[in-house]
């Protein structure tokens, strides 16, 4: 591995309150996020949250209207693209049609004053790298999508770049294709050692490449954290919703004497006195239960204890590893269950009335 | 040509008794006119030109230094007015192109309205504009910059102003359809892989636009080669382009041989530089294709 890699300690980015208004409305609001160098940052949301305008500002083509951008602890706010030192993978690519595939990689080096010999060299090497050297003297159109995608990618990093963005990676490539390229970018990023902001509304996508993902909505940086954190502690529900599968479940806030208990009709969650979300409960009378589907064990109908919920199976689905159940609750709500215990779940069918099951551990509340 | 069309016509089955009538039948009005009103009197001339088989007044161009030099200034005139139309028409397309819709909507319609004012008109305009005590001259002296006229009129410098205006929208259009399919997204590749606009422009935007300013050149200077109207209104004597001696054969000297000589010449020259320009073409095409095999 590169020495960037070896030597993880230092900010390649910093956004400081960068902010973009196109008359009144805000693409970006209030944006601060810091990269770390080496890093592979994911910028997740739907279209329209403002994660695109935000890599066109680290990019340089778009002027933020408030916050400050620095790359490598220089200011780079108000600097043209062409002086950034960013590498960019466009989403559809725009490798240059005229030149050759060793031309277009050469094109950052010859605007850098690096003479012909040098040039082709370390094309070549990137070739190597991205798996295309027998490619060098072909022409974009005579290649694959996936190959032209491997072309653009050696372009963006071929200079050495403070930071690489990617801009949709796999939005031109098809399915079968998309698994295998993300794999594939993850790895050569890596052994470059490059900085990476990736640009995707793919959750499947944010959760395979990224050492953190930050999810936006409406212009604004909802949450920021490594996979695993967003997964285990969404702190809206929309980061709920947005990274896995999750269950919402909104009921009323009681105190009682062993804790807090969260409760709906046909089902209740109680937290033990002294936990922290029990403490973030203590004000509010309305919140929100986020349950992973393959927290929620199905069980025999009232054996179930203080943390669980009662429903009728609407649908059961075999899906080989698993049964997925769809359970509508009294309130007419649904919740689904992934379950791998098969043996248990094989004799529930459509229209029972069963019992849901989870623990503590399982519970996150979101204030509502 | 007819053949394939016709194949690609939906089957005979499919369409049941209610056939489309084979594309032969479509042009064949088109082909008709052409045979009657083209191709007949360009026999015709050919035979002209050539009377009791004789290339007479062939030889007759190709030695009397008048002819020559005519020739010689209309290549040489219709050559500037073409470098001076592209030139002028490239930034005028690349803003229909690029420059948001509104700005294609008043540039299409500045454009287009002088077709709706005939040529004659247009050159006479110029006359009022050109002379000594015409606009230009009118505003430059108000303005301080010259004392005396400029002579602009019946010189070769007024012959070009307005061939080059007839000229524009020709050298335009297809300099603009060339454009609007280069992706600007290329540019930007370009600005974040280091290139300054500048630098962007001549390795990216501008060889990507080559077919066009091909195209455009080709139109311009194969249609100035034959202006007659323009350069007999705007330009003296001296300036006569080949169109106009033509026209004199016919009109004044009444030798129909040697004026059908001339509009031979006149076509076998235009269809020259016709080959010229594709072979640059088809030589700069081949010379890709070999790059990228070698």
């Amino acid at each position: 591995m590169s020495a960037v890699l070896q030597n993880p300690a230092g900010t390649a980015m910093r956004l400081e309150g960068v902010s973009k208004s196109y008359g009144v409305v805000k693409a970006l609001d209030d944006v601060s996020i810091e990269l770390r160098k080496g890093e592979f940052l994911t910028l997740l949301g739907p279209s329209g949250s403002g994660k695109t305008t935000l890599l066109r500002a680290i990019a340089g083509f778009i002027r933020p209207t408030a916050g400050r951008l620095l790359i490598d602890g220089r200011d780079m706010t108000g600097v043209p693209p062409q002086k950034r030192n960013i590498g960019m993978m466009f989403q559809d690519y725009a490798l240059f049609p005229h030149m050759t595939v060793l031309e277009n990689i050469g094109y950052p080096l010859e605007t850098r004053g690096i003479r012909r010999a040098e040039r082709e060299t370390r094309g070549m090497e990137m070739l190597e790298i991205v798996g295309l050297a027998h490619c060098a003297k072909r022409y974009p159109k005579e290649m694959s999508g996936g190959q032209q995608q491997r072309v653009a990618l050696a372009r963006a990093l071929v200079f050495r770049p403070d930071i690489v963005l990617l801009d949709e990676p796999m939005a031109a490539l098809d399915k079968k294709l998309r698994g295998q390229m993300q794999i594939e970018i993850m790895h050569i990023t890596r052994q470059v050692g490059a900085t990476v902001v990736s640009v995707t509304h793919d959750q499947e996508e944010a959760l395979v490449m990224s050492d953190r993902i930050a999810i936006f909505k409406d212009g604004r940086l909802e949450q920021i954290g490594t996979p695993h954190e967003l997964y285990l502690q969404p702190r809206s529900e929309f980061v709920a919703d947005f990274i896995g599968e999750a269950n919402l479940l909104r009921g009323a806030v009681r105190s009682t004497g062993e804790g807090t208990v969260v409760e709906g009709d046909g089902w209740t969650a109680s937290l033990p006195p002294g936990d922290p979300r029990s403490e973030a409960l203590a004000k509010v009378r309305k919140a929100c239960v986020v349950l992973r589907p393959e927290r929620i064990h199905a069980v025999a109908a009232g054996s179930e204890t203080e943390n669980a919920g009662v429903g009728v199976i609407e649908d059961k689905i075999y899906l080989g590893v698993e049964y997925r159940l769809v359970v509508r609750m009294n309130d007419g709500g649904k919740v689904n269950l992934r379950s791998r215990d098969v043996a248990s779940v094989a004799g529930m069918n459509a229209g029972d009335r069963i019992g849901m099951a989870w623990t503590v551990d399982d519970i996150v509340v979101i204030g509502a | 040509m007819t053949v394939s069309l016709h194949d690609r016509s939906m089957p005979a089955k499919a369409m049941g008794r209610f056939r489309p009538p084979s594309a032969f039948w479509l042009i064949a009005p088109a082909i008709l006119f052409l045979a009657f009103f083209f191709v007949f009197p360009l026999l015709k001339l050919v035979a002209i030109s050539l009377p009791d088989g004789s290339a007479e007044h062939y030889r007759q161009i190709f030695t009397t230094p008048v002819f020559l030099r005519v020739i010689g200034e209309t290549f040489r005139v219709s050559l500037i007015v073409t470098v001076v139309t592209v030139a002028i028409a490239y930034p005028y397309a690349y803003a229909m192109a690029h420059g948001g819709r509104a700005a294609l909507l008043v540039l299409t319609v500045a454009l287009l309205i002088p077709f709706w004012v005939s040529l004659l008109l247009r050159s006479f305009s110029w006359i009022v504009l050109l002379q000594n005590t015409g606009l230009i001259n009118d505003f430059l002296i108000a303005a301080g910059l010259i004392d005396r006229p400029i002579r602009l009129i019946r010189t070769p410098l007024g012959v070009i102003i307005g061939m080059v205006h007839i000229l524009l929208p020709y050298a335009v259009l297809p300099l603009y359809t060339v454009m609007k399919k280069i992706d600007l997204r290329l540019m930007e590749a370009s600005s974040i892989c280091g290139a300054s606009w500048l630098r962007g422009f001549a390795r990216v935007y501008f060889p990507l636009s080559l077919p066009g300013v091909m195209a455009s050149a080709i139109l311009a200077f194969t249609l100035a080669l034959g202006f007659y109207i323009t350069p007999a209104l705007l330009g003296s004597p001296r300036d006569m382009m080949i169109a106009q001696m033509i026209a004199g054969q016919f009109n004044e000297q009444l030798n129909f041989g040697l004026g059908a000589a001339l509009a031979v010449v006149l076509m076998v020259l235009t269809a020259m530089a016709f080959g010229l320009f594709g072979a640059a073409r088809a030589a700069l095409q081949m010379r890709d294709r070999r790059k990228g095999e070698a």
